[in-house]
């Protein structure tokens, strides 16, 4: 266990905060280890933003925010980081959309300066042409990534079993071909402008720097963009608990070997009660340790040994779900292998969880805590998640202390709560038959 | 206001602070701490050259599945209590044990490290399990055309040395017996010329210390491990695979590498930038950016311990295979016949001498980079030699290196595709032969 002044804080680095009259919150945490510095926005925009006809817009959005800006040609953005020495990405989902550059230090100032430039100046640089040209490159992956990969689309499918028609998550944020192709440039000119502002974002800056520097800088190239008034807010994610009807579905397909998953509803992210599902996954699914390992894997040898886990998606403005995998074992039956997946969920009510179990658990959530923020790229984006997602930087320090108060009884009352048979999502996978070949 | 800020120079590349000690037994072990956050990362790296290539695989797998005191559970669930996990991995030079743990957990890792390979025991239903887990990974590769190409050029560049084969056969492992594993355990898991990086939140003298108590009972001289120099690459024509309905084609490149050592290595490093080495490079914007031929292409200087080798990849859509292999020995004849522009061989540096940095910010990655250099008798002071070799190559360094090693006149190419559909494209632009 992590020694007490440790484990007191998930976040022990400093943390400084500001706010720009035009609203962009700022939040700086130095740390001279290594002269590095990473640089991340949050937007408080992602796909549960979308109404329906526009499935994946806020994703396509991503990629033309690297395509150029008022005093940015197309590919220099890319140019001009990785020119620097640094290294950069960005990332959609339901929630929020993120940006972010690790740099060497002496050159924060360039990643800031970029990060201005396409926050304030996107829309005169926006063209029918990268549109078209992003458009196709989205398609790519989503052929890629979802539809060309056995189990792809597992998620595409979930998601719509768990959520209702109508609500945020009921769609995935990588959208519908049919959205995609009907996307115009106009929808694409004002999603800049409704979402794409100082007062509906979070800079974070994590590293080789300090916070007056960091505060000069962000007055120097963000202070002069506009606020913008009346942003809309996504339609509402509240839901009453769990599913009150079982869902099931079955894909025959291109898999090499039967696989089900099967899904709840818990509570949203940064809750008590998820971070009581967090642990409950870890216990049932986590490593060789786990339950769901020792079980059907190592116990009945029913289920492959590399493809059975659980875990939760953290998701903050509904009832995020907790998803449960396996993987049959060539020669048994997908039903053994539901049957066997039913027991071990069953289990975690019958037989309480242990507390050498609630230990491995709790160490294990500790290092991929730590693990998480081992880079300041992670710090900065966790920093980013609770400035906001609740509006309080320093309430990422509250998190693991959530886990390891987590106890026996606590996960015992979840299991029983949450993976009741009637709110269950069964989602299989079936190989196609094939003819024999020798 | 909205001008683009100046850059400044590179800053000075600061190594941290580190300590080293050769163990009774012959284990180097380097401790080096960085207190980022309360883990410890850990990375033993055991000489395997010339090991049997399905029982050095099938080891690998199963290194952890078993002691005379321990199961396969209690080393997993024994390594969870303190956070951690650990994992092995194979290639042609080495065994390489990776894992991390809370810092606190450290004693109870070596712990759990020096049971396994001291008395790692193979049992027969665990080899038999991760026997059938190789064999299912090894089937689905072959379905898949980067492992197939992978092979294809490996042959073709290595011939009868040891590398050319780096993947075995599912039949050679399915032949593989636990005794097996054992005598290839007692052969070549010893610390005679093993190196045990230990990287985290504590100071390196405590962390010898750990590993001098938990692993002084593991003993024994290894084997000659010592892989023979690679050849020098042969050119010919170049080798087609055939992958009927293919919808892309593989192409890849092989050109002549230079160990890490060698006085031209960060000249021929940055104009292999240049060429391909990353997003921003003359190759992504030719047949990316401004042709579309296809999603990324790559190329990167692989360094192994018998030899070094530079290999461009890129995944083509059919129909373009001939136009992307005439703009990729374009690109590469450009390189070998014109000096770089001075701008975009600052970039090429800026971005070298940057990753050379993020690469070493964390604990894991200072684990990974000083393992790795172990192999090759280096510590990471090497990489502070290195950032001075970077900063003063002159464009006529780098022109000299790539006319030298970049020439398409030297390149080995083979290309995986649908035959029928891509033959004719090739054939008019180079000798081809079918694979």
């Amino acid at each position: 266990m992590p020694s007490p002044s440790v484990a007191t804080t998930g976040y022990p680095w400093p943390i400084e905060t500001a706010r720009l009259d035009n609203g962009l919150r700022v939040v700086v945490s130095s740390d001279r280890t290594a002269p590095v510095v990473c640089v991340n926005l949050w937007y408080d925009v992602g796909s549960r933003h979308e109404p329906a006809g526009q499935t994946g817009f806020a994703h396509l959005f991503e990629h033309l925010m690297f395509e150029g800006s008022v005093h940015v040609a197309k590919t220099e953005h890319m140019k001009l980081v990785q020119g620097s020495g640094g290294s950069l990405n960005a990332t959609t989902n339901p929630d929020r959309t993120n940006y972010f550059e690790t740099m060497p230090s002496e050159h924060l100032e360039l990643a800031l300066w970029l990060e201005a430039d396409r926050m304030g100046g996107l829309v005169p640089a926006l063209t029918q042409e990268t549109l078209d040209n992003q458009r196709e490159v989205v398609k790519n992956e989503r052929r890629q990534r979802y539809e060309n990969v056995p189990y792809g689309d597992a998620w595409l499918r979930l998601l719509p079993l768990l959520y209702p028609p109508g609500h945020p998550y009921h769609h995935a944020t990588i959208g519908s071909m049919e959205d995609l192709n009907a996307a115009d440039l106009a929808t694409f000119q004002a999603f800049h402008t409704l979402y794409y502002a100082p007062n509906n974002a979070v800079l974070t800056v994590v590293g080789d720097t300090d916070a007056e520097t960091v505060f000069g800088l962000a007055q120097k190239y963000f202070g002069s963009l506009p606020a913008k008034p009346d942003i809309p807010p996504a339609p509402d994610g509240t839901l009453a608990g769990g599913l009150t009807e079982p869902a099931r579905e079955t894909v025959v397909g291109a898999v090499p070997a039967a696989r089900i998953y099967l899904s709840h509803r818990t509570h949203p992210f940064g809750t008590p009660g998820y971070d009581a599902a967090t642990v409950l996954a870890t216990v049932l699914g986590s490593g060789r340790g786990s339950r769901l390992y020792q079980r059907l894997a190592d116990g009945k040898r029913i289920a492959q040994p590399d493809y059975i886990g659980a875990y939760g998606v953290d998701l903050a403005h509904a009832p995020a779900p907790v998803i449960v995998t396996a993987t049959v074992k060539d020669g048994v039956a997908v039903e053994d292998l539901e049957a066997g997946l039913g027991e071990v969920l069953d289990s975690l009510v019958d037989e309480p969880v242990t507390e050498a179990e609630l230990d491995r658990a709790k160490a294990l959530l500790t290092t991929s805590w730590w693990r998480g923020l081992s880079t300041v790229g992670g710090r900065a984006d966790t920093l980013g998640r609770y400035a906001t997602q609740f509006g309080d930087p320093a309430r990422a320090g509250e998190r693991l202390g959530g886990w390891l108060a987590v106890t026996a009884a606590d996960v015992t009352q979840a299991a029983a709560e949450l993976f009741t048979p009637e709110s269950r999502v069964t989602l299989t996978y079936l190989p196609e038959q094939t003819e024999e070949t020798a | 206001m909205r001008e683009l800020p100046a850059l400044g120079p590179n800053r000075k590349l600061k190594l941290p602070k580190q300590a080293e000690q050769t163990l009774d037994n012959g284990l180097t072990v380097i401790a080096i701490r960085r207190s980022a956050v309360p883990l410890v990362e850990l990375r033993l790296r055991v000489p395997f050259g010339r090991a049997p290539l399905a029982r050095a695989m099938l080891l690998s797998q199963t290194l952890f599945s078993g002691t005379s005191t321990m199961s396969t559970t209690d080393i997993a669930a024994g390594l969870q209590t303190v956070g951690g996990a650990l994992d092995a991995g194979h290639d042609p030079d080495r065994l390489l044990i990776s894992g991390n743990a809370l810092v606190t957990g450290l004693d109870r890792m070596l712990e759990i490290l020096a049971g396994v390979l001291t008395d790692a025991t193979y049992p027969t239903d665990e080899v038999a399990t991760e026997r059938e887990v190789l064999v299912d990974h090894l089937q689905v590769a072959q379905q898949q055309p980067a492992h197939l190409v992978r092979v294809a050029l490996l042959k073709r560049m290595y011939g009868r040395h040891p590398y050319a084969v780096q993947t075995p056969e599912p039949g050679q492992v399915k032949g593989v017996r636990p005794g097996q594993l054992r005598a290839l355990h007692a052969d070549r898991v010893r610390p005679d010329g093993a190196t045990l990086v230990i990287v985290g939140d504590l100071p390196p003298e405590r962390a010898i210390e750990a590993a001098a108590k938990a692993l002084d009972g593991w003993t024994g001289l290894a084997r000659d491990a010592v892989v023979p120099p690679v050849p020098p690459l042969e050119t010919g024509p170049l080798v087609l695979v055939d992958r009927p309905g293919s919808v892309q084609s593989s192409l890849r490149i092989a050109l002549p590498g230079l160990p890490r050592q060698h006085p031209d290595h960060a000249a021929l490093q940055l104009a292999n930038l240049v060429f391909g080495g990353y997003f921003s490079s003359r190759w992504t914007e030719n047949i990316r950016e401004d042709k579309g031929y296809t999603y990324g292409p790559h190329s990167g200087i692989e360094h192994s311990v018998a030899g070094s080798a530079l290999i461009a990849s890129a995944e083509v859509a059919t129909e373009v295979t001939g136009p992307a292999l005439l703009e990729t020995r374009y690109e590469l004849g450009r390189l070998a016949s014109l000096p770089v522009e001075a701008e975009e061989l600052e970039q090429a540096r800026r971005y070298a001498l940057g990753s050379l940095q993020l690469g070493i910010s964390t604990q894991a990655g200072l684990a990974t980079h000083a393992a790795e250099y172990a192999g090759y008798g280096l510590r990471l002071d090497y990489l502070a030699e290195h950032a001075a070799k970077l900063a003063a190559a002159t464009r006529e360094d780098v022109f000299t290196a790539a006319q030298q090693y970049l020439a398409p006149a030297r390149a080995v190419t083979v290309v995986l595709g649908d035959a029928a559909a891509v033959e004719g494209q090739l054939a008019a632009l180079t000798e081809v032969q079918r694979a």
